[in-house]
């Protein structure tokens, strides 16, 4: 490979002036959108039942320390979010506003485990992503405020940056689906879409399996290729056209809240402005290219290659899964983070006993006493949440009963898919001596078929 | 742009190689259709119906057996009334697992059978005349009330001590007063319910089919697991001590007072099997979530699932039914056969919660969801 190659490429990809228009409607529509979820968010009471009524939260690896606030708190917390996106959406003080949303955003999501979705992780990433991207620079109260901020024309790779970003998603819920209860069973479809069988017209045909066989297929076949088809002038507006109907489709069947306006938003950014077409017709000679590439910027030096570091992130770690021996749907090693979206119909049950060595006097425990019946049905399939719990209850017993070394063991089933259940975590294992790590849990027991 | 056609072969090409865990597979999930209205109709006209007109004329006879005692108090009508209670209670058993529509709008479990009663709270409300009952979550009303009302108010089941009360006590207008009150109550709330079912709700069961939260399927098999559930746990599990630290808590039985608890935790699991089979109260077998099952074809453990279920069924029956009355007396002398029966119990919970729902492809909505998913 010739240097002129790496040139030609780096000049197309990051350095080459385009249009600002896609950066500039991305971050109106992004900060307008996150200022309405979040007051839906409010509307709805979900502060109340997600935040002020658990006494209990499941924590992140790492992130142990992120703590709730209290009421008055929690509602500063979304005020902050509110005000935070709206200033997005003007451009107003941009810098300053994206990073108080992506930082009250991300603690927010960081405070309970439970309430983990795809598209709250996305929202982080695209809010982290876009700190660093000149998004207020046309259209905005900032440009009004200082008349030099105005730019027509920005770097490519800030365009680009949010493409692959959402290639990146759309692939890896591509490839999460090619899994064989997905492709061959049509599940979890074959369960969900009998379920919305009161749709006028549509419901009618979710009687049928080939419905879900043939919905499981375009689903996974739109996922792998729909970034690839946006990418391409001639496809992109019936790409685009697909994007609606495919979202607006989730948003009917499914309980999923923004992620299908999320979705229908971003992909605009597909969309370039007339001006880039422009640009990517320019002809520079290699010298011309060189030359350009060889100016020297902070940017160039450190926000680039600190952003190609995270992209390379964003494409392994949804790959981690690979490195345990288990299987991702059953252990949820490395499930997290990954795009696997609406793939799996989970459920399960956890009886907790605990047993003081000392006494030899043991308890079963009532779950319900300390988790929410949400909390406690998304702990009851994720090992991580299960390792948590137990520790909770350790600490708890220690504190109303002086119980100072409990044995703490769980019977724990999960049934996947429509089959029956099997026992998830080893029953004879001592939770209260495990710590959770980024090693294979070998506590979890083998899925068998 | 050829470099990007290079990208996209790549990356589809990639995908494909990780399509992976191929099995040569045992039955295909959620493929068959069974007949949801035949179900309904049958545990509607058979068993709903039925548990609630029987519970109805037994709440009917206790308010009329409360009026001839107060009216008359004595030893004779004292303990009609006390037999009244005891059939009321045991047909109750039978109607406590369809705690959704009609029973949900008069929160008729917790205005039936909370428990165990909160004396100093019926005493209170005795002394100060608190006879309305408008909140379901307090535990002074209800069976549990009577219990107390009838067996242990005076601190005895001797009947003529308990008489004392009604007839000789200072208080005992207000006694009697509160009695009716508690009765009236209980008639109120399932004079209500069964009108519900029978005017209409019969009729929208049926019709509401498909697998949806709300739809009776799922009504049927919540408000069944809802209650096996509670039945494990407060009839069983709490006076046991599993649920403390081994320290059993006999006092906290159902109908600690008149010493029936075995009798009616039998009826109670009883009912439970009878509404998995679809069965009547003559043991008429008709179309119950058992035939769903086997028209699934469930495996576990190398036998049906449908086998699975009734085999624990009879275990758990077999060890609650060898539990002597009162309950509180055998778990003051020995908790260990109560723990047994309570293991028992346990072992078909993820039968009925998570298989059974699992494999015929209904995705419990035992919990809602509070926020979106994705």
């Amino acid at each position: 490979m010739t240097s002129g190659f790496l040139e030609k490429i780096g000049w197309r990809f990051i350095d080459s002036p385009v249009g600002i228009a896609p950066l500039v409607r991305f971050r109106i529509l992004f900060g307008g959108l996150m200022m309405l979820g979040a007051i839906r968010f409010i509307e709805e009471g979900w502060v109340e039942k997600l935040y002020l009524e658990p006494r209990y939260f499941f924590k992140f690896y790492w992130f142990e320390w992120v703590r709730p606030f209290d009421e008055s708190g929690m509602y500063l917390l979304f005020f902050t979010i509110i005000g935070s996106a709206a200033m997005v959406m003007l451009g107003f003080l941009y810098r300053i506003a994206i990073i108080m949303f992506f930082v009250s955003f991300t603690y927010l999501e960081l405070i309970d485990a439970t309430n983990y979705l795809n598209h709250h992780y996305l929202v982080c990433v695209l809010a982290f992503l876009l700190i660093f991207l000149p998004a207020n620079k046309s259209h905005s109260v900032d440009v009004l405020l200082w008349k030099n901020l105005k730019a027509t024309q920005v770097p490519s790779w800030t365009i680009n940056i949010l493409i692959l970003q959402l290639t990146i998603v759309y692939t890896f819920a591509g490839i999460a689906k090619l899994n064989y209860d997905w492709i061959f069973h049509a599940m979890p479809l074959a369960v969900w879409l009998p379920e919305r069988q009161d749709l006028p017209i549509l419901g009618y045909f979710f009687q049928f399996k080939w419905v879900a066989f043939l919905m499981s297929w375009a689903g996974a076949f739109y996922d792998l290729t729909i970034a690839y088809f946006l990418m391409n002038t001639r496809t992109r507006p019936f790409a685009y056209f697909l994007v609606i109907i495919f979202h607006l489709m989730t948003w009917l069947l499914f309980n999923i809240g923004l992620f299908p306006w999320i979705m229908i938003v971003s992909t605009l950014i597909f969309f370039p402005s007339k001006s880039l077409e422009n640009n990517f017709n320019e002809k520079l000679s290699t010298v011309q290219l060189t030359a350009r590439w060889k100016v020297r910027s902070i940017k160039k030096q450190v926000i680039i290659p600190f952003l190609l570091v995270f992209m390379l992130l964003q494409i392994t770690i949804p790959l981690r899964h690979f490195l345990y021996p288990s299987n991702v749907f059953w252990s949820e090693e490395g499930y997290r983070f990954s795009w696997r979206v609406m793939l799996v119909e989970k459920s399960g049950q956890a009886t907790f006993t605990l047993r003081d060595p000392e006494t030899n006097r043991q308890t079963e425990i009532i779950n319900s006493r300390y988790l929410t019946a949400f909390q406690e049905k998304q702990m009851s399939i994720q090992p991580d949440f299960i390792l948590q719990f137990a520790h909770y209850l350790e600490y708890e017993y220690r504190r109303t009963h002086g119980i100072e070394n409990p044995i703490i063991t769980v019977d724990s089933h999960v049934a996947i898919n429509g089959r029956v259940s099997q026992q998830f975590i080893d029953p004879t294992v001592n939770l209260a001596e495990l710590k959770d790590s980024f090693f294979p849990k070998k506590w979890i027991l083998e899925i068998k078929k | 742009m050829k470099n990007l056609k290079l990208l996209i072969i790549l990356l589809l090409g990639g995908t494909f190689l990780l399509v992976s865990c191929k099995d040569d597979d045992e039955q295909d999930p959620c493929s068959s259709n069974f007949d949801q209205v035949a179900l309904f109709t049958n545990v509607a006209d058979n068993i709903i119906l039925p548990s609630y007109e029987e519970l109805n004329s037994a709440v009917e006879n206790l308010s009329t057996k409360t009026q001839n005692f107060v009216a008359t108090p004595t030893e004779n009508t004292l303990s009609e009334l006390q037999d009244a209670f005891k059939e009321a209670y045991l047909s109750w058993q039978n109607a406590a697992q369809f705690e959704f529509g009609p029973a949900e709008d008069v929160f008729l479990r917790n205005s039936l059978n909370n428990f165990p009663a909160n004396i100093s709270q019926i005493e209170f409300n005795v002394e100060n005349e608190a006879n309305n009952f408008d909140q379901p979550d307090t535990y002074d009303q209800g069976f549990p009330a009577l219990d107390y009302l009838l067996f242990g108010v005076a601190g005895s089941i001797d009947l003529a001590v308990t008489l004392q009360v009604y007839t000789e006590n200072s208080n005992k207008e207000k006694y009697k007063s509160y009695l009716n009150a508690v009765v009236s109550n209980i008639e109120t709330k399932v004079n209500e319910t069964n009108d519900k079912w029978t005017s209409s709700y019969r009729n929208s069961f049926i019709a509401r089919t498909g697998t949806a939260a709300g739809t009776s399927l799922s009504q049927i098999i919540n408000g069944w697991n809802e209650n096996y559930e509670l039945f494990k746990r407060n009839k069983i599990g709490v006076p046991s001590g599993v649920l403390d630290l081994n320290f059993p808590l006999p006092t906290k039985v159902e109908a600690y007072y008149s010493g029936i608890s075995s009798s009616l935790a039998v009826a109670a699991l009883n009912a439970s099997l009878r509404l998995y089979l679809g069965m009547d109260g003559d043991g008429n077998n008709g179309i119950g979530l058992d035939d769903f099952l086997e028209e699934v074809d469930a495996e576990k453990n190398g036998k049906t699932l449908d086998a699975v279920i009734q085999e624990q069924f009879a275990s758990a029956i077999n060890a609650v039914a060898a539990l002597p009355d009162p309950l509180s007396a055998s778990i003051e002398n020995d908790e260990t056969p109560t723990v047994l029966a309570y293991n028992e119990i346990t072992k078909q919970v993820v039968n009925i919660k998570t298989d059974l729902p699992s494999v015929l492809c209904i995705s419990i909505t035992y919990v809602d969801n509070p926020s979106d998913s994705d």
